[in-house]
């Protein structure tokens, strides 16, 4: 089950996500990118049917990019949020996206934040957001853990704690994670947690 | 309020199909749901919007995310309160979760139920009273604005917003107005107090002992606030504490409660 999870922290915002690609019981493959970056200061970790997730983010990122072409400036977070909940609330009643989205994101005036969308088009903006069985998990310890203005060191510590928890509690664990962060200098992959390296052709 | 709702689960399948399809119900059963909050469900009375929960037992729509909702009046003067958990069925996502709106000064909406439709219809609601206002020059009087609201909502008659609203307002001489709706636009129009949400039962309850006509702002605000979290911390979906709005003529004083988080 995909696990993905995000905070904000003093001045960032990290989101983590499994990168394992599931079909019922194989796995396609354990280094799926599940984290786009949308646009220079935005990040969306997606979760859910995989043909939407990869679709659906897609569109998104074309649209941000199309807005800052005609416009010149690009968008601020609540209003990629907003926009991106528009699509998903219309296309609800239709023909639904089966996508969960945490939206990160850095302006200038606003400060780091964080934007829980259900595939509802429920959106809410949050401190710290999880979707999929590993919310069960990484969420209590968020709650345990987390404070506003958490530093660099210390949100990559939770964020730790969250995928040890996952890996030790949740029976179909994802082996690895990828974890991304956005703050003034831009929206960048940090690092992978791996436990589990994908065998190279040549060495089979 | 839940027996109100239950009169519009009798749609045929087929519609019953297509709006629910999303939220992964199984499409064979329709009919009347007439058990409140979760208690046991004879097969042949399932309605056509439960939903499986990941504990097993199945829910209904307007229990997706919870909420509580009241609206009181006083003497020239009306409190709307909401609690502020923001729920996907037994999980907590977040627990400042707004859920009262304000119009105009002198006119609040509550929209408790599904959180995707509450927004969405938050959205096209705000839009239409800015055009009236660009019209008309002048905020929607609350006896309008809940016409306007119940045929919206009775646009949608056969694929429905899943929320039930709470409006509350100061008329013509500031005389307060307070009604509630169905999630298909059946009006209710009270003196006293109007109730929504998954805590709807307790609520009415709580109101019936705890209200008093004409009471000052005051004691209007402590009347709704012990109404509001007695209410619901008989309720698992709703809580987290609550947000309150006293009207009155000359001002609006916002209060955030501190109840039992859980």
């Amino acid at each position: 089950m995909e696990c993905v999870f995000g905070l904000v922290g003093d001045g960032f915002a990290i989101v983590a996500a499994d990168t394992s690609a599931v079909h019922s019981i194989l796995v396609h493959k354990s280094n799926e990118d599940k984290i786009m970056v949308l646009d220079s200061h935005k990040l969306v970790a997606a979760s859910g049917e995989p043909g939407d997730r990869v679709q659906f983010t897609e569109y998104i990122q074309k649209n941000v990019a199309l807005y800052q072409f005609r416009n010149g400036i690009p968008l601020t977070t609540p209003a990629a949020a907003n926009f991106t909940r528009g699509e998903l609330a219309t296309a609800l009643r239709k023909n639904p996206y089966f996508v969960n989205i945490l939206m990160a994101g850095y302006d200038k005036e606003i400060g780091p934040s964080l934007y829980f969308i259900d595939y509802i088009a429920t959106l809410h903006k949050v401190d710290k957001g999880a979707f999929g069985y590993g919310s069960y998990f990484s969420l209590s310890i968020m709650d345990r853990h987390y404070h506003s203005g958490m530093s660099l060191e210390e949100a990559i510590g939770l964020v730790d704690k969250c995928i040890m928890e996952i890996r030790s509690r949740l029976v179909v664990a994802p082996p690895n994670f990828v974890i991304k962060i956005v703050d003034k200098d831009g929206a960048r992959e940090y690092a992978w947690r791996e436990s589990l390296k994908d065998v190279s052709a040549t060495s089979a | 309020m839940g027996r109100l709702i239950n009169a519009n689960d009798k749609v045929n399948d087929h519609q019953a199909n297509e709006s629910c399809a999303f939220f992964n119900l199984s499409p064979l059963h329709s009919g009347l749901h007439f058990s409140a909050g979760r208690s046991p469900i004879p097969a042949k009375l399932d309605a056509a919007r439960r939903i499986d929960t990941p504990a097993g037992s199945p829910m209904s729509i307007f229990e997706y995310n919870g909420s509580a909702l009241i609206a009181m009046v006083g003497k020239n003067c009306f409190a709307i309160a909401s609690d502020r958990r923001l729920g996907v069925q037994l999980q907590t996502i977040a627990t400042d979760f707004q859920k009262i709106y304000k119009v105009h000064d002198k006119l609040f909406l509550g929209l408790s139920g599904l959180a995707t439709d509450a927004q969405t219809l938050y959205q096209r609601l705000v839009f239409r009273h800015k055009l009236y206002q660009l019209r008309e020059e002048r905020d929607m009087k609350p006896e309008t604005f809940a016409n306007l609201v119940s045929s919206i909502l009775y646009e949608k008659r056969f694929g429905p917003y899943f929320c039930q609203p709470v409006i509350a307002g100061l008329g013509d001489e500031d005389k307060p107005f307070i009604c509630t709706m169905d999630s298909i636009g059946a009006k209710y129009l009270a003196k006293d107090f109007v109730v929504a949400g998954t805590a709807s039962e307790s609520l009415y309850g709580a109101c019936e002992s705890m209200f008093k006509p004409d009471m000052e702002p005051e004691e209007l605000f402590e009347t709704i606030s012990q109404a509001l979290l007695s209410s619901v911390d008989r309720d698992c979906l709703s809580g987290w504490g609550g947000h309150v709005y006293v009207v009155t003529s000359t001002e609006i004083r916002e209060r955030i409660l501190k109840g039992r988080m859980d």
